[in-house]
């Protein structure tokens, strides 16, 4: 489903009078994920994890190499053709106060993607996004409220419903979950292994804590400094661990 | 809206709103009867201001020139907002080569002092309110679209538009939902403090016989057609100038407070965060 072939990514330090300084952000990074599996990236800070996903996403363009999700390669579209590629392909942001905007209510906020892609009726739409809100199990009394008025795991279960308002095959995760605590981590994780069953949906899940990646996905890579540093499947179990990794594993 | 000063202005404002609109049933008389034999008639019942140096009741004159005044401020307004709204968008969301284009061009309009430039066009385009209205906008709508360009750019950086293009979001739709309203709120609060700076402006060019053209009922035309007999009759271009004054101060107060109140809502938006 999605193939990233030797991604690298260079950032250009550009300055009229220092030396030029360019900085290898990703290196040769290649993976293939499979239709139906789901795959994780752990890597401390800094490691190119965030990078990685707004290549993929098509929000930024790599030096070398191709990201092909579905037989296109991203970064020959243009911004309408990017389009059909978000239909299939949704992104949940780490933070999700600020991929919200602050003046909307859960209801904008939802049925801005759905009145991208359908053309449904008002009432139908309002149906769809209530739905949606039992599917993330928020109630729906807050459909009304502003988006600032929420909690933090209210907040990121409204991104979640928003995502998946357009039948995405493939959500990203990018730090979905960093920013809540753990009792509000788990119920979140234990809704999206159940929305994984309930849609079919394939995970790519970011993030520096190796134990949601165990819990959501079938494959780990784990990235350092730019580059792949491991890679497990994990029916297989984990097999010679590189240091920094054992180290992760540890925290 | 627990702010009694606001109130209290608001107030005036719909009271002026109101002269306007119905100004046929306000005035006791046509604001353009002639009476020849009644000129510099002093304050009696009947003639609640007196009358000018035509007879013209000049409390009728005062209540049409409402009308006059809010027209071009607010048709002044609705331009330089277009304009700018337009230019300001395309350079801050496109930008690159397109936006150095338009702010260069912004920039030229910004070095000349807006009432000798405003007199150029009236000169180029000819004396008259439509042309006065046209000039000042021209004169007026390089600092807006500088400042819509800088919300642009500050907003187009945040997280959820660029969450709303992957959402399968539109440039147009983006620009409409998520950046214009931000731009509108704040950019609404400059105008609304510029409102009466333009007042004076359009005033100020009628006063000169450049703007709306003498019988018709305008308070700088007033002042102007005043100016003669003012050793005489000094309170007949005073009636108009107050007019003017209250006017731009209720204007100016309310573009004020509601700033202020925009940046507490900001600063408390931001603290939530």
């Amino acid at each position: 489903m999605l193939k990233c072939e030797n991604i690298s990514k260079i950032y250009n330090d550009k300055s009229w009078f220092s030396k030029k300084e360019s900085i290898k952000v990703l290196e040769n990074i290649s993976f293939h994920l499979k239709q139906g599996r789901s795959m994780g990236f752990a890597g401390r800070n800094g490691a190119g994890k965030s990078t990685l996903m707004r290549i993929i996403l098509g929000l930024e363009k790599a030096e070398e190499g191709s990201v092909i999700f579905m037989g296109k390669n991203i970064h020959s579209l243009k911004y309408n053709e990017l389009k059909n590629i978000y239909k299939d392909m949704q992104v949940v942001f780490q933070n999700p106060q600020s991929s919200m905007n602050p003046q909307f209510t859960v209801y904008d906020v939802i049925k801005e993607p759905i009145e991208n892609y359908y053309n449904y009726k008002k009432d139908e739409i309002k149906d769809i996004v209530l739905n949606l809100l039992s599917a993330v199990k928020l109630s729906e009394d807050k459909l009304y409220k502003n988006i600032m008025h929420l909690s933090g795991g209210e907040q990121q279960r409204v991104a979640i419903a928003r995502a998946l308002s357009v039948r995405p095959k493939l959500l990203i995760l990018d730090e979905a979950l960093s920013s809540l605590d753990m009792i509000i981590q788990a119920e979140i994780i234990k809704l999206l292994e159940e929305l994984k069953e309930k849609y079919n949906l394939s995970y790519l899940v970011i993030s520096h804590d190796i134990r949601i990646i165990l819990k959501l996905c079938d494959d780990i890579i784990f990235l350092e400094n730019g580059i792949i540093k491991d890679r497990f499947f994990i029916e297989q179990g984990i097999n010679n661990p590189s240091d920094s990794f054992k180290n992760m594993m540890i925290v | 809206m627990k702010d009694k000063g606001l109130i209290i202005l608001f107030s005036i404002l719909a009271l002026i709103i109101l002269s306007a609109l119905f100004a046929p049933f306000i005035a006791p008389y046509s604001p353009y009867e002639v009476d020849i034999t009644n000129k510099f008639a002093p304050v009696t019942s009947s003639h609640i201001l007196g009358t000018d140096h035509l007879g013209r009741d000049v409390f009728s004159r005062i209540i049409y020139g409402t009308r006059m005044s809010l027209i071009s401020i607010l048709a002044t307004i609705f331009l330089v907002l277009l304009f700018s709204l337009i230019v300001g968008s395309i350079a801050g969301f496109r930008g690159g080569l397109f936006d150095s284009i338009l702010m260069r061009i912004c920039d030229v309009f910004l070095t000349f002092p807006t009432f000798i430039l405003a007199l150029f066009f009236i000169g180029v385009l000819g004396v008259g309110l439509v042309n006065v209205i046209i000039a000042i906008a021209l004169t007026h709508w390089a600092w807006y679209a500088r400042i819509v360009r800088s919300i642009v750019l500050e907003t187009k950086q945040k997280n959820y538009v660029t969450a709303a293009k992957c959402l399968g979001s539109s440039r147009l739709k983006i620009i409409l939902k998520h950046i214009m309203p931000k731009v509108l709120s704040q950019v609404i609060i400059l105008a609304t403090l510029d409102l009466g700076h333009m007042m004076l402006h359009v005033a100020g060019l009628s006063f000169l016989g450049l703007g709306v053209q003498a019988p018709t009922a305008e308070w700088g035309v007033m002042i102007n057609d005043a100016a003669p007999y003012i050793r005489e009759h000094p309170e007949l271009m005073l009636y108009p100038g107050i007019c003017i004054f209250i006017t731009v101060a209720v204007f100016n107060s309310i573009g004020e407070k509601l700033r202020d109140i925009y940046e507490a809502a900001q600063y408390s938006r931001e603290s939530e965060i």
